[in-house]
């Protein structure tokens, strides 16, 4: 009986006790309502700024949007044009003046139709907006601060702006680029573009030269040692490289998992993220490997301190990795942190005097502070509360089952044991379920496979859906963002007012018909390779071509 | 794969399916029947069993496979022998099926419980009246597993590779193993008050038998 009031009395402290410590409380939350945040809010002393992305449809749109720190929001601005996913990040930019003018401060927002806004951050109105070049993709990338003017990366080129008027000093055109951030480094900017180049151009807008990459670069290059640090893309893995800007030479550093991250620069440490997880890399004579933390992270990760950073886990409900780089460049702190909102996430934590604000797939600002600052109710929908119940109920029934067993009741007590057991394995089943499936199924095949010539150069490193219906192929290309095949499946469907005709199964989501074509079963394809998970738990890559064929 | 054919397999034309219904409703009659002298009133009191089990496997359907029929064809072999296991298997299959889904997968799910029924008949789960519990457990762990694995072959197809098959195979073990704690939960459970309900059963077609050949010798 002991034994068994011992082992009922541990599984319950077991459940009850606190994953991992905490120094930050939640405070506030806010439904930025439709859409998701896929890129981290910006702050400064007065407000936390955070922008939607999503794919547009209706009279719904994006917006860009001001809270005070405590919570409460003070302006929206919304763009009545873009239909993209938006995700170029925002930019914050102090009052100044220059040689070609002075300015106000400026919130700086590139969006996904090309144009690129400055507006005023107490009140929201647009102080300047300049057109870039739209391309199934406009402005996608970080643009970069530099002095009286801004250098943003647009759809095939580089443009650099006036801060005090938008005015434009220079355009210039390169190759195709997406989520192509800009550096300065060696009196030159440099980009990466979609079609293996990495570009530099001079302060007189000139092109010098184009370095030949082995796939592509979605992020702006990382300066280290006078090195530029790349982490270029191909289409299921990844090579981190360094270019040497003495002596123009690229070699590679590592090769990688796929979906790369947006490298962080961490004191002398650059941070790399992908499928495979965290590497930290130095480079002194040579650029070398440090130290690798598995994971999965593709977004955006920021500092929070000098050695401390938040990288977004991009898997459902597992919020971010919290990890401290050490003198040596290593990985010193493993920690998780987790909000009730976590979803998909690839925005990384914005940080200003004891707050921290974070967004996730889920579309939910949250804002979370140190111990000085005042705690409101939290509203986690229930979900702690449900939680404990549950464990109650489970420490319950476990130490009746002790109770009877030590009364003799045998029969009694393995009844009410394995009735335990077998609730609890049906509450655990659909996780365990989709992680089981997702261990078994190797969905990284190559989308060179499925790519054709014929569709838009556009289309390039974007999700594409293709039905093959009845009466001729669809092909639906240029979209970003989603995460598994039928999310992708019902934008592409949206746009061509395809029907979709679903059933709910015990092993997830089944089509039963597209466009009221219901044959003998459809059978999906990701990059050429069949699918074999239910299309609510098929998860894709950034690049991918998911084919819908009938059975 | 699992979204080619759809969640169940192929889609039966509406002559196959009901070729595939007579041929199933004809064995399950044909066992059910056979085989010596039958009591009307076993009959009866069987056939009232596959309704109350199809009637639960209906209830318990919201719970992913949690399937009181795998015990109950365990049982119904045990006591009453192969040929009425496998006739309560298909029935209540048939039966349940045709008010939760009804088509290709209902011919493996009724040889996988039949499957079940023999496995029962023969794995002595009766010794001298009594019901050997910890064997019956065992038994009826071993075939969940081997149900999940007769009904996930209604999803094969002559594209599929063995080595797809083994990860569709794979795929379902968390519910296989649902389907054995279910199972567990059901021997615990129902299976002495079915033991008991079975054991009458079975006497009773035993006495009958046993009158029958009074009245031969007597005639």
């Amino acid at each position: 009986m002991r034994r068994s009031a011992v082992l009922c009395a541990l599984l319950l402290a077991s459940f009850l006790m606190p994953t991992g410590a905490a120094e930050w409380t939640a405070n506030w939350s806010a439904d930025i309502g439709p859409g998701y945040i896929t890129t981290s809010p910006v702050v400064d002393e007065e407000r936390v700024y955070v922008r939607t992305s999503g794919f547009w449809t209706g009279t719904e749109r994006p917006e860009v949007m001001a809270f005070s720190h405590e919570g409460a929001l003070e302006w929206t601005y919304r763009s009545e044009t873009t239909t993209q996913h938006d995700m170029a990040p925002l930019l914050l930019k102090n009052a100044g003046a220059g040689s070609c003018g002075s300015w106000p401060d400026l919130l700086l927002v590139g969006w996904a139709n090309g144009d690129f806004s400055a507006l005023h951050p107490e009140n929201g109105t647009l102080a300047w907006n300049v057109n870039t070049h739209l391309e199934g993709w406009g402005v996608t990338g970080a643009p970069l601060l530099d002095g009286d003017h801004v250098v943003v990366a647009t759809r095939n080129g580089m443009v650099r702006l006036c801060l005090a008027d938008g005015e434009v000093d220079f355009s210039v055109n390169l190759t195709l680029g997406w989520r192509n951030g800009v550096t300065y480094a060696n009196d030159r900017y440099w980009t990466g573009s979609e079609t293996g180049h990495l570009w530099s151009v001079d302060a007189a807008g000139t092109a010098v030269e184009a370095v030949n990459l082995t796939g592509q670069l979605r992020h702006a290059p990382v300066v280290l040692e006078q090195r530029l640090l790349l982490h270029v893309q191909h289409a299921t893995s990844s090579t981190i490289q360094a270019y040497n800007l003495t002596s123009g030479t690229l070699i590679d550093v590592l090769a990688s998992g796929g979906s790369p991250a947006i490298p962080l620069l961490v004191g002398d440490t650059v941070v790399f993220g992908d499928n495979d997880g965290l590497t930290s890399v130095r480079c002194d004579s040579t650029c070398r490997v440090v130290d690798r933390l598995p994971g999965k992270v593709n977004g955006e990760m920021t500092s929070t301190s000098d050695t401390e950073f938040f990288a977004p886990v991009n898997a459902p409900g597992e919020g971010w990795i919290v990890a401290e780089v050490n003198a040596s460049g290593g990985f010193a702190v493993n920690a998780s942190f987790s909000t009730p909102h976590d979803g998909f996430g690839t925005s990384a934590p914005a940080s200003i005097d004891g707050w921290l604000f974070l967004g996730s797939d889920a579309g939910v600002l949250m804002a979370y502070a140190t111990t000085s600052a005042p705690v409101e109710a939290f509203s986690p929908e229930g979900q702690n509360g449900f939680h404990l119940l549950g464990m109650v109920v489970l420490a319950l029934a476990l130490g009746g089952s002790a109770w009877l067993a030590q009364g003799g009741r045998f029969t009694s007590a393995w009844r009410l044991f394995s009735l335990t057991l077998l609730c609890v394995a049906l509450v655990l089943l659909p996780d365990v379920s989709q992680t089981w499936s997702s261990t078994l199924v190797d969905d990284d095949a190559p989308v060179s496979v499925e790519w054709n010539d014929a569709w838009p150069d556009a289309w390039l490193g974007t999700q594409v859906v293709v039905f093959e219906l009845p009466e001729g192929e669809v092909a639906v290309g240029g979209m970003v963002g989603h995460a598994t095949v039928w999310s992708l499946t019902q934008e592409a469907a949206q746009m061509h007012d395809f029907s979709l005709n679903t059933e709910e199964t015990s092993l997830g989501l089944y089509l039963l018909s597209i466009n009221g074509t219901e044959g003998s079963g459809w059978e999906y394809f990701l990059n050429g390779e069949r699918g074999a998970l239910a299309v609510n738990d098929a998860i894709i890559e950034s690049t991918v071509v998911v084919r819908w064929s009938l059975a | 794969m699992f979204q080619a054919l759809g969640v169940h397999g192929p889609v039966l034309t509406p002559l196959a399916s009901a070729l595939l219904d007579i041929t199933l409703v004809s064995v399950a009659f044909a066992f059910f029947v056979g085989g010596g002298r039958t009591n009307r009133m076993a009959m009866g009191m069987l056939a009232t069993m596959v309704v109350a089990m199809a009637a639960l496997r209906v209830l318990m359907q919201p719970l992913p496979n949690v399937q009181p029929i795998t015990v109950a064809a365990l049982l119904v072999g045990a006591h009453l022998g192969v040929r009425r296991g496998v006739a309560f298997a298909i029935l209540a299959t048939l039966l349940s099926n045709l008010l939760i889904s009804h088509g290709w997968w209902t011919l493996f799910q009724a040889a996988g419980w039949s499957l079940v029924a023999v496995i029962g008949a023969r794995a002595n789960l009766i010794q001298n009246g009594e019901l050997r519990m910890p064997r019956l457990a065992v038994a009826s762990v071993v075939t969940a597993l081997l149900f999940g694995f007769v009904s996930t072959l209604s999803l094969v197809t002559s594209s599929m590779t063995p080595g797809a098959f083994v990860v569709l195979l794979g795929q379902g073990w968390p519910f296989d193993a649902v389907h054995a704690l279910g199972n567990l939960v059901f021997v615990v459970w129902m299976a002495p008050s079915l033991h008991q309900f079975l054991s009458g059963l079975a006497a009773s077609e035993t006495e009958s038998l046993a009158v029958g050949e009074v009245h031969g010798v007597d005639a």
